[in-house]
């Protein structure tokens, strides 16, 4: 540590014998201040959207992408339609996609892709950390009130913790690399037992784009690219087509204790977040989780005019009008006895007992027994491994009466 | 560089010539802030697969995603997520997956192939929030006109890391913005 700056330690630490763990924020290293940051819509068909940073240097860039009001990926790395190119001065972003537009929002942070730096002492991220509010300190943003309880209204605040530099990696130090073909490589050694955030950046005709982990398709190696592995990182690029980056933050990737999530016990196969709408809709197309809508069924979101209660699992629920019916082919991993967990509401005091079926047996009839979601289940069945037909099907055809469905999950046990 | 009202650089460096990470505390610019009170912040997820999501049936439909994992981040709006993924347990399904991609990936990244004859069938991981939810799920996509099987994720496990920051999406993070 050096003698003069601004130093924040964990409640408890004192700055003089603090360990490089223990600090909130040091500023003898560069934490992630975003320097620039603009939201703009990127239309489909291939148009290069030009935004100005006017920072001067290639700042590390992420641009989180937003449909429908959700986070979808970000450019180049979540999201293949959206590919975004780094400028001294400006931003170039371009869709692929020839139908559907995006609204990119841009953070550029205040870190120069082409300087290189190599800070040392890995930092622990202060997970779940006390907060005294009589120690510490704010720095609010220009307006703002500095007792807000928002955090967004900060410059600085010891309660919250950015991600900070580790090092800084750049085509100066590059040799030759194994994979021939005129590539070059840099790498990084992780420090023992820590393997740090990092991504790469390659150069290419004057700007800047992320490089990927992995091939976006899927059907080969990405040559050249990003290969993260302990113990070293590696990336491998062209020099004839400009340089590379490797940026590696303070944070390692995995920590201990992990919310453990068992995909044998009860997984998620109908949330029905799938396709968003804005308000309802009929016999939508398009559920990534593989549900068909017939008939009077479809989702609803949140606050929608079908006065559908929030959503128990996310935002959008499904509703069961009349006899509409919902399928859904499913792959019975093993021979066994199943359970469909499941939860249900009324539309307006209405009743519409639902039929769950397999392959068309009827294995029970669920009726919503009182207001709010209800969670339920269906008896065992016996299935075969393979595929089966799940549906939820509306059993009164002679009155406008609906039942909303949401967070099927299903659970087995293998038996002969 | 225009620095804020108050400003203090690195080691080594001067406010006057410092560009970018020289200078470390700039009131100019907002820190990404991630709450250290708050353990979704940081959340890890260590996903076991004793069961392979459901594949699409390959033939009017090639995609399908399976939810796995919802948690609620606790902010009003959509916040700025990044994630990072680490494959244990996968073995080889005929393009030595975890060879050629290593075992680490980002959000969306590509977590098994299937590909003995390079029809590449394979799964990834998904990720999506809303201004409520983290959605985290597995995309399988099969094409049965290929000669390769789908993907079978059974017995394999994923460590999930999410950072979910108090920066939110709008726009208006950055004071004094031109």
């Amino acid at each position: 540590m050096s003698g003069a700056g601004i130093f924040i330690t964990q409640i408890g630490a004192s700055v003089p014998t603090a360990a490089d763990y223990q600090f909130v924020f040091n500023s003898d290293w560069p934490s992630l201040q975003t320097a620039f940051e603009k939201t703009v819509v990127v239309p489909a068909g291939g148009a290069v959207v030009t935004v100005l940073h006017r920072l001067g240097f290639f700042p590390l860039t992420f641009v989180f992408l937003t449909q429908n009001n959700q986070f979808v990926g970000r450019a180049d790395i979540g999201n293949t339609d959206v590919a975004c190119f780094i400028g001294k001065q400006g931003l170039y972003l371009t869709n692929n996609n020839v139908s559907s537009s995006y609204t990119a929002n841009i953070k550029c942070y205040n870190l120069d892709l082409q300087k290189p730096h190599d800070y040392t002492l890995p930092k622990f991220p202060a997970v779940n950390q006390p907060y005294d509010p009589t120690v510490g300190i704010k720095v609010a943003k220009y307006g703002k009130d500095i007792h807000s309880t928002d955090l967004r209204d900060f410059i600085l605040h010891s309660r919250a913790q950015s991600p900070a530099l580790l090092s800084v990696v750049t085509e100066r130090s590059a040799v030759t690399s194994p994979l021939g073909g005129g590539l070059e490589r840099i790498s990084y050694t992780n420090p023992a037992g820590y393997i740090p955030w990092i991504g790469g950046y390659i150069g290419n005709n004057g700007t800047i784009y992320e490089s990927l982990v992995y091939n976006a398709a899927g059907f080969s190696v990405q040559s050249p690219g990003l290969t993260i592995n302990p113990p070293a990182t590696t990336l491998d690029f062209n020099p004839a087509t400009g340089g590379a980056t490797l940026i590696i933050l303070r944070d390692p990737l995995i920590l201990p204790n992990p919310v453990s999530v068992n995909f044998n016990s009860n997984p998620l196969i109908g949330d029905f977040e799938t396709p968003v709408t804005g308000n309802f809709a009929y016999n939508p197309v398009g559920n990534l989780e593989g549900w068909s809508f017939l008939g009077l069924a479809g989702v609803a979101t949140n606050g929608s005019a079908f006065n559908n209660p929030n959503a128990y699992s996310g935002t959008q629920v499904c509703f069961l009008q009349e006899g509409g019916k919902i399928t859904l082919s499913y792959n019975f991993p093993f021979t066994g006895d199943y359970t469909l967990g499941f939860v249900m509401a009324w539309r307006l005091g209405q009743i519409n007992p639902i039929a769950i079926k397999i392959d068309g047996s009827t294995i029970t009839t669920y009726t919503v027994p009182g207001a709010g979601w209800n969670p339920s289940q269906t008896p065992s069945f016996h299935v075969a491994a393979g595929a089966h037909t799940i549906s939820f099907e509306g059993t009164v055809t002679s009155s406008d009466v609906t039942t909303f469905v949401d967070y099927i999950t299903i659970s087995g046990v293998a038996s002969g | 560089m225009d620095n804020g009202p108050i400003a203090v650089a690195g080691p080594g460096k001067t406010l006057l010539g410092g560009v970018g990470s020289d200078i470390t505390f700039n009131t100019r610019y907002p820190f990404a802030k991630l709450d250290s009170t708050n353990l979704v912040s940081f959340q890890n997820i260590n996903i076991f697969f004793g069961y392979d999501p459901p594949n699409p049936d390959g033939v009017s439909n090639f995609s399908r995603v399976t939810s796995i994992y919802t948690f609620k981040h606790g902010y009003k709006y959509i916040p700025a997520i990044w994630c990072i993924f680490q494959r244990t347990g996968f073995g080889d399904q005929g393009d030595h997956t975890v060879t050629k991609f290593g075992p680490y990936g980002y959000e969306n990244g590509v977590i098994c192939v299937s590909s003995v004859s390079g029809s590449a069938q394979f799964a990834r991981l998904k990720l999506w929030a809303d201004a409520t939810n983290v959605f985290l799920g597995i995309e399988k996509i099969y094409v049965a006109a290929h000669p390769d099987p789908a993907v079978n994720l059974s017995g394999y496990s994923l460590l999930v890391r999410v950072y979910c920051f108090v920066n939110d999406l709008s726009g208006n993070d950055v004071p004094f913005q031109a």
